[in-house]
């Protein structure tokens, strides 16, 4: 862990209140967290734990019911839909469990997608998602459409589209949870060269495999956190 | 039957969609088979007679145009080479005034015919008798059968009728019987009160060109009617060597009865009528594929799963046509329900000669095409679903339910290019509605040379046998015009041979210099024979020279008027007042003088003929015809028809002034039928529009709900509910252009062909296509916005449940 690196996110006291037929489920209690920029962090924990509706509100993707969440140095947790879906598009790069390509869409175009949103010049764009491309080792595909990829190729494809904006921070819910074991490995050898690279990594997993594979581990059960563990602690 | 068990329990399972299903059905089979029934009717039933493929009429073209009536005179030349025929009936259409101690005057309409008309039609009276040899000599015809119909409605069916005399044009005649319903075949008699035998008056019997008689036979048993035709071309021949002015190029042919009552405009309305219903139809098909293919894209894995057990590809093939096969039959059997509604609306709404008794068919042939075009119905919307559900690629779609890509481009292409059809179609339906309803107002308020708003007119048939003499006549005609006059409220009356509502009639040859033998014979004009004042009752402005004085003679010095067209026709560069004008009548030629010209004239109410007339004026006491019409000019003509009714019977009480209206009341009662075709495309156009506006609806929808996940995934990365309503909206409505730049095509064809057959009513209209793109493309930016706006309210948060 880099102390020295200012904090990417910060959450302080977030609450996650679900309220269903007059029930009031606490899906998180008082979640504190502090990422720094460059880290790599898993987030594990059995299954209903809490841990994707953390990493939803981490993405900006739903909003907690109590507590602040700074981002980049900028509280965030009051924005507007616009806002949100601007900073998710400019800082937040999304890995999802089942890669969640758009099926009509080429390779190229998925990962173009993002940058679309943002506004960028068409030979910028351009630029980066061959970058991109080629970072994951898929340039040889961009004109494929996701139906013709292996599920590690997508999952590949995903990380590239993850990639292609720059984002401050790379949110990976389950990157392996639909790959076997080869695949698995190559994702995660994937997210481990990013992070050599500058990249700031939050995934969420719950095979404790790969949640090895993180810097620091925050283990989440019953939404709350009940333990950090450092990879030298943890002896990876 | 397992597939029939799995088809009717699937349908149950989906109640919405069986019953939009089998609403559309309802609708499209139903309109359908309706426009089939009225097709049958008008085309193809035949005459209600015993043997009706050997009734025939005999009609005669030359190249002056087609004949379908002729003169006594050809009549008896066409009998003596009718060996091909049993009988040949002469039939004439007359106006008697009915009158009776203490009832006013009634204008009946009444056929008259020659004496073998019972071997022709076959059919015996209802009561009473029908009419004697004896009866058909000169002078003996005082005697009428009467029509069912007429004979309930003025006599209330009172059997003791027979023998009871009526007064006839002030005749007295004996009614000897009732003619039953089946005999009073509207298409061939018209809105007919009575049948009388036929004595030709001496003009009719001696003037070959007064030809007002239609000829109807019955074929011998082994006769054909080409066989028959050829057999009068000596006849024609003849005629032609006789009389070459009169018939150059003469043939003859003989038709079945009921194809010959049907013209080519009103068998070309037919079949537009067909076909449009069928784009009603297919956009309903069309609909309904994209329904079923969204189901069974929703259920494809419920198929893979299917094929996986075992289920061969005929048997997903055999089970999901036989769903759209249940549901087809189902709507049929509603569409038939809608069938007997709109055949009962249209049978309301449909008049024959100005009078209700048009039935629809209502057979086996309607039948099995109602059943027919279920079956197809569900076989065309049911096999593309059904061809895609049986070519599952089982592995392929297990997998790809598990994996992490939305939807392919290839489960959209089908729907696409079914949605460009509905809207195309959809276009053309609103494309031909408007283009003949604006037509129509176009044509109600276009220029045609006369005042037809400050106009009332009416028909004055004056009975030969009272009218006699030119002398009666020409008294008559002024005891008319005079008492007319002087009518509160009437600013000028007059009186004339022939109006512009249609046409005018009496078209006769004309020319400058006499043809020579052999030359081509030259135009013909219609001549029209007016008193002084009808120029100024009609508001026909007189451009040069003057108009006929008002004391003019029958002794007088032939004169003429003509109409700008034929003035520059024959003196391009020169004024035509002062000039001569040959005419060629009875044979003989007469020069007239011209003294006035004034402007073309267009008729009122003719959608047909779009050419201006070459046109002549004579003064009626000049050629004092027995036929005459009134013309009254006010400023409100429609409030004086009453009093122009009154006027005429004070001057003769034996004499109902008939078809009293103004011209929008005679445009609207004369082209009633065409008026409730221009309704019928508005309600086939409103139904293709509300059926394509589902249709994209629905699809889209479909469409938003299949790409729930797909918009979460693109809201987390980023995207502003702009971009995915503008996603939303690019998709539909490329689909709509794609259909309106199709569809207007294809509207564009149908404003051509609708103008091919009424060139004065329709023609492609720019602004009328304009309109109904603007209207349709609004329909379906609604029908994309709804969904759209859906689709922006999709939570992000799919894109993570979707694990």
């Amino acid at each position: 862990m880099t102390t020295e690196n200012p904090s990417l996110i910060k959450l302080e006291g977030v609450t996650k209140v679900f309220l269903t037929d007059e029930v009031e489920t606490h899906a998180l209690s008082g979640i504190h967290m502090d990422i720094r920029k460059g880290e790599y962090v898993s987030i594990a924990g059995p299954s209903g734990c809490g841990k994707s509706t953390l990493l939803s509100i981490l993405g900006l993707l739903d909003t907690p019911s109590e507590g602040s969440y700074v981002l980049n140095g900028r509280p965030v947790q009051g924005l507007t839909l616009p806002e949100r879906a601007r900073i998710r598009n400019r800082e937040i790069g999304f890995i999802f469990q089942s890669f969640n390509l758009i099926g009509d869409l080429t390779v190229y175009e998925n990962v173009e997608l993002p940058l679309t949103y943002r506004g960028m010049p068409a030979t910028e764009r351009k630029t980066r998602v061959t970058e991109a491309l080629e970072k994951v080792g898929m340039g040889h595909r961009a004109k494929h459409l996701p139906s013709q990829l292996s599920g590690g190729q997508q999952q590949r494809v995903a990380v590239a589209r993850a990639l292609a904006g720059s984002p401050a921070v790379l949110l990976a819910d389950e990157p392996t949870g639909n790959l076997d074991s080869k695949n698995g490995d190559a994702v995660m050898e994937l997210l481990h060269s990013l992070h050599r690279t500058g990249s700031t990594i939050v995934m969420v997993t719950h095979d404790t495999r790969f949640a090895r594979h993180a810097e620091r581990t925050i283990h989440v059960f019953d939404g709350r956190v009940v333990e950090e563990q450092l990879a030298a602690e943890s002896g990876h | 039957m397992p597939s029939l068990r799995f088809a009717i329990r699937s349908l149950i399972k989906s109640p919405s969609y069986t019953l939009i299903a089998l609403v559309t059905l309802a609708l499209g089979i139903g309109v359908n088979t309706s426009m089939f029934s009225i097709v049958d009717a008008l085309l193809f039933r035949s005459a209600p007679y015993p043997e009706p493929d050997n009734l025939v009429q005999v009609m005669a073209s030359t190249r002056q145009g087609d004949m379908r009536n002729f003169s006594d005179l050809e009549i008896r030349e066409i009998h003596g080479q009718a060996a091909a025929f049993s009988s040949l009936t002469t039939l004439g259409h007359s106006f008697y005034a009915m009158a009776e101690p203490g009832r006013p005057a009634e204008r009946l309409h009444a056929v008259c015919f020659s004496q073998d008309m019972m071997d022709t039609f076959r059919t015996e009276p209802l009561i009473g008798r029908t009419f004697s040899r004896d009866e058909f000599e000169p002078g003996k015809n005082q005697v009428i059968l009467l029509s069912e119909d007429f004979w309930q409605s003025r006599f209330g069916g009172d059997r003791g009728i027979i023998g009871h005399t009526v007064r006839l044009d002030g005749e007295p005649v004996t009614i000897i019987g009732v003619m039953p319903e089946r005999f009073n075949y509207r298409f061939l008699w018209g809105n007919v009160a009575l049948w009388r035998p036929l004595n030709f008056t001496r003009d009719q019997s001696t003037i070959r060109s007064y030809r007002g008689f239609t000829l109807i036979g019955r074929l011998k048993a082994n006769e054909s009617p080409a066989g028959a035709g050829a057999q009068l071309s000596s006849v024609a021949v003849s005629q032609e060597k006789n009389f070459p002015k009169d018939y150059p190029g003469m043939r003859y042919r003989v038709v079945i009865l009921h194809e010959a009552l049907m013209d080519d405009v009103s068998r070309g309305i037919s079949w537009m009528l067909l076909g449009l219903s069928g784009f009603v139809l297919l956009i309903a098909c069309a609909n309904l594929a994209n329904l079923q293919l969204a189901r069974t894209t929703v259920a494809m894995k419920e198929f893979a799963i299917r094929a996986a057990l075992g289920a061969s590809r005929a048997r997903l093939l055999a089970e999901q046509l036989m769903e759209c096969i249940v549901l087809s039959l189902a709507g049929g059997i509603l569409g038939f329900v809608v069938t007997l509604w709109v055949n009962s609306l249209l049978e309301n709404a449909i008049l024959i000669d100005g009078a209700h008794g048009f039935k629809a068919s209502m057979n086996g042939a309607v039948l099995g095409v109602a059943l027919l075009v279920s079956l197809l119905s569900g076989i065309v919307f049911g096999v593309v679903p059904a061809f895609l559900v049986s070519r599952t690629d089982v592995n392929t779609t297990l997998k790809q339910q598990s994996r992490g890509s939305t939807g392919g481009r290839g489960q959209h292409r089908m729907r696409n290019a079914l949605i460009i059809c509905e809207v195309a179609l959809a276009l053309i339906l609103l494309g031909g509605a408007a283009v003949m309803n604006r037509g129509f107002q176009k044509f109600l308020n276009r220029e045609t040379g006369w005042d037809t708003s400050h106009v009332l007119t009416g028909v004055l048939p004056m009975p030969e046998v009272r009218f006699d003499t030119p002398e009666k006549r020409i008294a008559f005609y002024r005891s008319i015009e005079s008492k007319l006059t002087s009518l509160p409220g009437v600013e000028k009356a007059a009186l004339s041979s022939s109006l512009p509502l249609f046409n005018y009639s009496s078209d006769r040859p004309v020319f400058t210099d006499v043809p020579a033998a052999g030359q081509s014979q030259g135009p013909s004009a219609s001549h029209v024979m007016i008193t002084p004042s009808y120029f100024a009752a009609m508001g026909i402005p007189v451009l040069a020279g003057h108009d006929f004085p008002p004391d003019i003679k029958a002794g007088d010095a032939q004169v003429i008027v003509v109409n700008e067209a034929l003035a520059k026709k024959f003196w391009p560069h020169d004024s035509a007042v002062g000039k001569r004008l040959g005419v060629f009548e009875n044979n003989q030629t007469v020069w007239r003088e011209v003294i006035g010209v004034v402007r073309d004239v267009q008729s009122a109410a003719n959608f047909t003929n779009g050419e201006t007339r070459l046109q002549v004026y004579r003064p009626l006491v000049q050629e004092p015809w027995s036929y005459v019409n009134l013309v009254v000019r006010s400023e409100s003509p429609g409030a004086l028809a009453d009093t122009v009714r009154r006027a005429v019977s004070e001057v003769d009480p034996d004499l109902p002034a008939d078809q009293v209206a103004t011209v929008r009341q005679f445009v609207d009662r004369t082209q009633h039928n065409l008026i409730v075709v221009g309704q019928m495309l508005i309600g086939f156009a409103l139904l293709g529009l509300a059926l394509a506006a589902v249709g994209l609806y629905g699809v889209i929808s479909n469409l938003v709900a299949q790409r729930t996940t797909e918009f979460g995934i693109r809201l987390a990365l980023g995207a502003q509910s702009g971009d995915i309503l503008g996603d939303v909206l690019r998709r539909g409505l490329r689909l709509a252009f794609i259909g309106l730049a199709l569809g207007l095509i294809g509207a564009y064809a149908l404003a051509r062909f609708l103008g091919s057959i009424m060139p004065r009513l329709a023609t492609p209209d720019p602004i009328a296509l304009a309109e109904v793109s603007l209207l349709l493309f609004i329909v379906t930016l609604v029908a994309c916005w709804l969904p759209a706006r859906r689709a922006t309210k999709v939570d992000p948060m799919v894109a993570l449940r979707a694990e």
